[in-house]
Order: C-alpha cells, then structure tokens, then sequence
C-alpha cells in the first residue's frame, strides 16, 4: 500500500494518460483489449481523467534533474516494485474496470540499461504469463541499449521519450545528466521501427506488432524562458520529422526549490499550457502551421483569444466563408467549427441547401461563428467585418476555460499569464540575489 | 383530417411492429403517429392498439438494413434504447423518410430534416451513456470469483455494453445488474453473453449478492482509492472540471467515491 503510494506519488507529474491508438480483440486466452479512441475510467480532483496504472518501477534514481521531485539530492522516502507485484496489481486493477492498462515509467536504477531491463522483464511477463492484452505504454530509457528499447517496443502499445524542455539550451541548465542527442537517438529508432514493421505488416498480416499506438513526448512549459513559438516550432517538427502520434506539454509545478527554477506566483501557468493544447489541435486536426499562427514578431499567443479565433481576426481577408459551398479545410478555419461539425456541414449539405437555424442544430457554436460565414450569400445579421468590432463580440461572448470552471479557484486573468511579464520578474528576482 | 395514432410496447420491437402496421395497414402519411404506452387521448385521432410481434419487427430491421445499411440501423437500434417518448414517432418517421427516397446519400446524412436529426441526437446521447458505463462501471469480485457491476443508466444500454466486456474478459463470470429496469447481463466463462430479466421479488437477494465481498476484494477497493487520491496534483486542483467529466450520478457506485 505505501508502496504504492510512494510510486504512483512519484509518476503523477507525467501527463500523458491516454489509451489511445490501438485496436485490438482477445483472442479468447488471456484478458484485455484496446479500444481505438482509449477509455477514461476516472478522473482525479485535479480534472485529469486516470486511464492508465500510471506508476513508477522505481523512484530511486542516480540523475538530478532540478525540477523533478525524485531527483538524486532530495531526501525523499524510495520504493521499488518487483515485476510480478506489478503484474498483479495490474490484473486486479484491471479486471475491475478501474483501469484501461499499465503506464510504466521509473526512475534510473544504477543505468539506464539496467532500468530498461527491468521495465522489459515486467512486460514481458505480463504480456506472457498473466497473458494480459489490454494497453501497455512505457517510458523508453535514454541512453539504454537500443537492442532493448526494441524489444521492449514489440511488446507495448505505446511509448514515450521526454523531451522535457523545448530546447537544448534549456536541458542543460536544469537536467544535466541528460542531452538532446540521448532522447532523439532512441525516438528515432522507435520511429524506424515503426515504419519497418508497417511494411511487415503489410507484407504479413500476423507479424508481430511494434508499437502500434505510436510514441508520444511531453515537454515542460515555464521552467524555461522559452518562448510560444520556439515551442510550437518544436512541436511541428516533432510531428513531421519524428511521426509523434502527440505532443504533451504541461505546465511546470514547482516540487523543488531551486535557483535555477522560476517563482510562479499566480501557480502552474495553466493557461499557457491550454492555449499550447489549442494550437496543438490546430496543427494536428486544422491544417494549421506554426508560422501562421505566432512569428517571431508575435512570440506568444494571446491571452484574451483563442489561437483560431486570434488567427481569423488577423486574416479577415479570408472571410466570410460560404456554407454551402467552401471547401471543408476553409470550413475549419471559422472559429465555431470544428472537425466533427465541419464533416457534418458537409454531409448535410449534399442533400439539402443549408441555413443558420440548421448550423446552430448541427453543432456550429452560432455566436462565434456569425461574423465569418455566410448562408446563401447572406449573413445571419449585417454587421461589418471589421477588426475591431469582432473582436470586441468575441471577447464578449466569454471563452469557457478548463481552469474557470471551479469556483473556488477562479482567477481573474493577471500580468502573471504573460510570460513576458513573469520572466522578467524572474530575472529581477535573480538579480537581486545575487 | 382524423389522424392515426398507434401505441405500441416501450421496447424495440414494439415500435418496430408498430412501423410494420403503419404500412400494412395503409396509414402511411405525415398525420399518423406511433406513441409509446399511454398518453393524454386526443380528440381527432384514431387509436389503435399495436401488440408486440417479434416476427414482424425482425421484417422492419431487415428492411432497414438491406435498404439503408448497417450504419444506419446502428443509429436506429441506439436511438429505441433511449427513454424519450418521441423516440418510436422519430424512428418512425426517419424510416420513411428513407422509404419515400426523400434522402439523397446515407439517411443519416439527412441532417437538416427534423425527424432524422432527432434519431441521431438520441442515438448520440445513448452512445455517451454507453460509453460512459463502459468509462465509469466498477466490478467488484464476491465469492465464488465472480465480477458483479451495478449500474443505474439513464437508458436501456446493458446490451450495448455487453459485447464490449465479453470481448475483454472472455475467461472471467461477470454480471452486469441493471437494478433501474431489472435486468441482468451474464457472462460465463467461454460462453455467450445473454441478458435476463428478474422480477420485483428478487431485488432483496441481488441487493444481498451485490454487496458481498471476495477475501482479497476489500484490500483492492483501497488500494485503488489510495492511487486516486495521490494522483492529483494539489497545485492544480480543480474539482468542477472533475465534474464536468465525471458527473455525480455516476458516483454512488463506483469505488473510488464510496
């Protein structure tokens, strides 16, 4: 129980929960399968839906990291599981739906090698004695031996390698131990992988599978000065050099105390990380570039609008769009569309001409959407498409943000949201310390 | 005009026969209606009475799906599972909608006509609740190794989930009880799945086989509530987001909130 505790304490910092992007049946002689599109079985009080055993092997390790809570130099209680505790755990959990599958992760135990081996041992028996089928994602070991990392990767459905800061510059200040070089060399080799076993697969349909849900990273927002474009930028590159099935960013809590750390005043910048997640979504799902949303003259997104709603008012040029006949990627530039009711608009508009009153019916949120569409030729009212005017109705019509929700912890939006503003702060701070 | 109201059986096949004797009997039109159990007797209107037919509701599904696919026949047996009271006047007209040929493309892309619309909404909402007992349903072992779940849905999914746990646990004996409408999804090991229906004089004893507990059941439920509660992160805190997500009625019968 303490055990427990200790380790899934220690692995709560990670995000990615998801079960995500693999399909599979049981094939009637173990337990388990994986649904495409994951399932969520709770949620925590914090509003982050648990999918996954997400814990730690270990949190013993020989790295310190100035912003992780089990680094070397903190005195924390350390706990290791065995492998077949684990397997149980797991099964148990399982079998009571309270979880999707296992997310492994763990501190380095002697080497990074070494902890490979161990995650490896666990899954395998897993996968082979407890003849468990449901989802499996793990953190892949910079620095181990590839030969494993691959054998691991024949076993998982998912796995994952930390970029944890957006650029070079800023792992070496606050991760010493680890280097860019070390974290890219095994996503390539997963990535490799992948697409060699595609072409198994095609060739043979029962070849064995090598992570099929694809790898994921995750990257810490505000531990370091980075800006919203360098790591939009980054992120893009991810997807198109790396094939990463996602991009996880989270917002940086401060465990530790540290000189290298930035104070946080107003908390974990929360909303900077759900604009990161909106224009994720634009990358993934929108057709969006990065460039086309932040630049060098516009580092940041804006704090008061939505990357797509900031975009459109940018490019009033574009609009307004024609429901009836814009091509479905013009349609899913208009802020109050989305994917699913853009598809719809579509669909429908095959059989039938399409007016206001049926948009609001398929989905498209009408009071965003009015100021850049037109039905038929017309607009739902005659307003002018006019900068300033939308903006100002948009800025009305209030953003519903994740972190409003709560009444008890509903903040006004502050200066501390800028990230301009909280690093020069920082850099004040620093210097009158030193 | 007199209109024709046919009132049919709460149950996929009583609104599907009823469909069946809307054609038979030549009373097909925008005026006629199919309505589930009693209602308020209007003045101007025919009523007649629709006994459930199994046969002939098997000939209206094997119509809709020869004529319209197996997408949309999904769409329709989710939709007949909700609790609305439209649902059979919807389904109804959606079909023949489709009949009359008025829907160029799949039917379900018919959005903009209001009947088919509301097939789709409903079969939406059912698909959530589905998805939301598969998310949110919690098995606990009593003796004898067997699974027991307890659910109380909104509308009537312990068919839809069924397959969905079968597939995952072919080795396991597991029961889903739903206790709002009595009903019971069964599964033993290596067999198929069936659901049964139990009688009001029955509810003291699965009241009593739901809260059993295995020797090693206790030990499980805390150490689950122990890894909910560490895994939120405090500087993060946000309980109406948790709600939003996992809304409270799902709550009483799940072990990480009792």
């Amino acid at each position: 129980m303490e055990k427990l505790e200790i380790l899934s304490d220690a692995a709560k910092y990670d995000v990615a929960c998801t079960s995500s992007g693999s399909e599979r049946k049981n094939d009637g002689t173990g337990i388990g399968n994986a649904v495409k599109a994951g399932i969520c079985h709770s949620f925590s009080s914090d509003g982050r839906c648990i999918s996954l055993l997400k814990i730690l092997f270990t949190n013993e390790c020989i790295y310190d990291c100035k912003y992780c809570i089990n680094r070397r130099s903190n005195d924390v209680p350390r706990a290791s599981f065995t492998p077949d505790e684990l397997c149980r755990l797991t099964i148990e959990f399982y079998r009571r739906n309270y979880i999707e599958g296992l997310f492994l992760s763990s501190g380095i135990l002697y080497n990074p090698t070494f902890t490979m081996g161990l995650i490896y041992q666990t899954v395998y028996k897993l996968r082979n004695e407890y003849r468990f089928q449901g989802y499996i994602h793990v953190k892949a070991i910079p620095g181990a031996d590839p030969e494993l990392i691959q054998m691991v990767g024949f076993l998982v459905d998912r796995m994952s390698i930390n970029l944890e800061l957006p650029t070079a510059e800023g792992l070496s200040r606050l991760a010493p131990n680890k280097h860019r070089k070390t974290i890219l060399a095994p996503m390539r080799l997963i990535q490799n992988g992948i697409v060699s076993n595609r072409e198994e697969l095609a060739l043979y349909r029962n070849a064995p599978e090598f992570v099929p849900a694809g790898q994921s990273t995750q990257m810490i927002i505000g531990a370091t000065p980075e800006n919203d474009y360098q790591i939009l930028t980054v992120a893009e590159k991810l997807y198109q050099k790396f094939d990463l099935k996602r991009v996880f960013y989270s917002a940086f809590v401060r465990v530790n105390e540290d000189r290298e750390l930035p104070a946080l005043p107003g908390g974990p910048p929360l909303l900077r990380e759900h604009r990161l997640y909106q224009a994720d979504w634009l990358l993934r799902f929108y057709g969006f570039e990065a460039k086309e949303l932040l630049s060098e003259d516009r580092p940041d997104f804006n704090i008061l609008l939505d990357p797509k709603a900031d975009w459109a008012l940018r490019h009033l040029e574009e609009f307004p769009v024609e429901i009836n006949r814009a091509p479905y990627e013009k349609l899913l530039r208009v802020p109050g569309i989305g994917v699913k009711s853009a598809r719809r608009i579509v669909q429908a508009r095959r059989s039938s001409q399409l007016e206001f009153q049926h948009l609001k019916k398929i989905g498209v949120v009408l009071r965003r959407a009015v100021y850049f569409i037109t039905c038929n030729g017309r607009m739902m009212y005659s307003v002018k498409i006019e900068e300033d005017f939308i903006t100002r109705q948009l800025l009305d019509c209030k953003e519903r943000l994740p972190f409003d929700a709560d009444g008890a912890t509903y903040r006004q939006l502050s200066l501390f949201d800028d990230r301009r503003f909280v690093m020069g702060q920082d850099q004040l701070i620093r210097q009158v310390i030193s | 005009m007199i209109q024709s109201i046919l009132v049919c059986q709460n149950s996929m096949e009583g609104v599907l026969t009823a469909i069946y004797r809307v054609y038979e009997w030549k009373l097909n039109g925008p005026d006629t209606m199919i309505q589930i159990g009693e209602a308020d007797l209007r003045l101007f209107a025919n009523y007649y009475e629709v006994e459930t037919v199994p046969p002939l509701a098997e000939k209206v599904a094997s119509t809709v799906l020869k004529r319209f696919g197996e997408d949309t026949w999904e769409f329709i047996c989710y939709a007949l599972a909700s609790e609305d009271p439209g649902k059979g006047q919807a389904v109804y007209r959606t079909i023949a909608e489709g009949l009359a040929g008025a829907i160029r493309g799949p039917l379900m892309h018919g959005l903009a006509n209001d009947d088919i619309r509301k097939v789709f909404e409903l079969s939406r909402h059912v698909h959530n609740e589905a998805h939301r007992m598969i998310e949110f349903l919690r098995f606990r072992e009593v003796e004898g190794n067997i699974l027991m779940a307890r659910i109380e849905p909104d509308a009537d999914v312990t068919a839809l989930i069924m397959p969905h746990f079968a597939d995952r646990f072919p080795l396991e004996n597991f029961v889903i009880v739903d206790t709002r409408r009595r009903l019971a999804g069964i599964h033993s090991a290596r067999k198929p799945w069936f659901v049964a229906r139990y009688e009001k004089e029955k509810d003291a004893q699965v009241e009593g086989i739901l809260g059993q507990y295995s020797e090693n059941e206790q030990e499980m439920e805390e150490l689950f509530k122990h890894f909910c509660k560490t895994l939120g992160v405090k500087e993060r805190r946000n309980i109406k987001l948790q709600q939003q997500f996992l809304p409270l009625k799902y709550r009483p019968f799940m072990t990480e909130f009792t």
